[in-house]
């Protein structure tokens, strides 16, 4: 409920757990971070802005100096959702890109893996020395999932060897439930958000090809997405451009798609 | 967490009825431009102040998901009039006395509302309050459930899904008018809802005689053939 947790986000409680990196009592600060982070997310407007704050919040709650989120996307696979520094961005960039590292295990069925220096580590010949180039030497990944959905991965990196333990490990777990969850929320509801967003222009933007041309629904429909096909353009996009400007961009195929015998 | 699956907002809305009690509960899908259609209702009359709210574009539900919070009107005949004119008066004819509504969000991203109707005036006390909002909080917490077992290539969960194509023919309609008459989408959809109101029918109805060209408005005045 939107409300009561607004009133609570105003409460000074959890506000004294900033940069608790590397303090000792992890443990009790840790849960003071989660709490926070539960009250912070009923503040996204988007699924950028749960990665955002999980990030900030593994940067407060572990010893990393950086850290990334790899996300699963349900048509091409992993994709990066979002990193502290440039570093990482490379660093994530490189796992997808040699489809090796941390990450790939850690997404199929691993909960953690743990790299205590990237310049010795033998398990990913090309990933390992170029992220120890990036000047980042170890690496902690933690994989990101709920009970229905796997969603990628958290990855906590540090510019010194040998940076995490086992404690870091189970600290990124716990805190990797937890940002697992919120990101599911926060996707599920922006999905279906747009979604409902997206037929409610689709459907304006049939109306006003129906009105102009004199075609049913099904002709608008069909019109629309063959406009999209044609030219590689969203669906979605196409009907935000047409109910803003009033009309298919200059190559409207619509003549011929009210004419075509196999749109009928 | 209880396995979830289809009837659960069915389920959800009559227990909440029980429990809080209120006469009839309606769970519907909000959006920026407004009702979204709904996904169920308890009752007729609670199926009717959803249609109504979505007709006229104006109601409680409208303000608790703009706002942000809930909405709580222990005596509609009070202050629904000044409120809300058209919804208020259409209400308290069908027999609601008081309507309690609470937000579906998600951060700043909105998903519905649960409406509460009473055929009895008077406010929710703390423990009813307290009620009302943990079933607002599951209603939630149902529709991310949905939303999550969509399958993967459809973005919405087929009972999702068949609550807003409920609608399809009011956003057709609302592109139709708005060429016919030479006005904006918001103007358009002004005046189907003027047309429904004046004629006492549904927004939907009047929607479908739009797309099946039976009805037409014309630029200028509000009228239409």
């Amino acid at each position: 409920m939107s409300v009561t947790h607004t009133e609570i986000s105003r409460a000074p409680a959890a506000g004294g757990f900033r940069d608790v990196s590397g303090i000792p009592g992890t443990d009790v600060l840790l849960a003071g971070g989660l709490a926070q982070l539960a009250v912070e997310l009923y503040d996204v407007a988007g699924i950028d802005d749960a990665v955002r704050l999980v990030l900030a919040y593994a940067r407060r709650t572990t010893t990393c100096d950086c850290a990334g989120v790899v996300l699963v996307d349900r048509r091409t696979g992993l994709k990066t959702g979002g990193a502290t520094d440039r570093r990482v961005e490379q660093a994530d960039q490189l796992q997808l890109q040699y489809n090796e590292g941390p990450c790939v295990p850690v997404s199929r069925e691993q909960p953690s893996v743990l790299v205590s220096d990237t310049i010795v580590d033998p398990r990913w010949p090309r990933w390992s020395p170029r992220v120890a180039e990036l000047g980042l030497r170890s690496v902690l990944t933690v994989r990101l999932c709920t009970a229905r959905s796997n969603l990628g991965a958290l990855n906590l990196y540090a510019i010194h060897p040998g940076r995490f333990t086992a404690d870091d490990e189970t600290t990124a777990r716990l805190l990797a439930q937890h940002a697992a969850v919120a990101i599911a929320t926060v996707r599920d509801a922006s999905t279906s958000a747009q979604a409902i967003e997206t037929r409610t222009l689709i459907g304006r933007a049939q109306g006003v090809l129906m009105e102009r041309f004199t075609i049913d629904a099904d002709q608008a429909f069909a019109v629309l997405r063959r406009y999209s096909q044609d030219n590689n353009i969203k669906l979605h996009s196409v009907a935000a451009d047409l109910i803003s400007t009033r009309r298919l961009p200059t190559r409207s195929p619509v003549a011929a798609a009210v004419r075509s015998p196999a749109i009928g | 967490m209880a396995e979830v699956g289809d009837g659960l907002p069915e389920q959800l809305c009559r227990a909440c009825a029980v429990a809080v009690p209120v006469s009839g509960v309606g769970l519907a899908l909000m959006t920026s431009t407004g009702h979204g259609g709904t996904i169920t209702a308890t009752d007729r009359r609670a199926s009717m102040m959803e249609d109504l709210q979505a007709t006229l574009g104006e109601g409680p539900c409208l303000d608790a998901s703009n706002d942000g919070q809930p909405v709580l009107q222990s005596d509609l005949a009070a202050t629904g009039p000044a409120r809300w004119p058209g919804f208020a008066a259409a209400a308290l004819d069908a027999g609601v006395a008081a309507v309690f509504a609470f937000p579906l969000q998600v951060g700043a991203i909105r998903l519905g509302v649960l409406d509460l109707y009473r055929d009895t005036t008077g406010s929710l006390d703390r423990p009813q309050l307290a009620e009302a909002l943990a079933f607002a909080e599951a209603a939630t917490t149902i529709l991310l459930s949905l939303q999550d077992k969509a399958t993967p290539g459809e973005p919405l969960h087929p009972q999702l899904a068949e609550a807003v194509e409920s609608r399809r023919e009011i956003h057709q309609a609302t592109g139709m008018v708005s060429v016919q008459a030479g006005v904006g989408l918001t103007d358009a959809l002004l005046r189907l809802r003027a047309h429904a109101f004046s004629s006492e029918r549904s927004l939907i109805e009047v929607a479908k005689d739009v797309v099946d060209r039976r009805l037409r408005f014309q630029p200028e005045d509000d009228h239409h053939e």
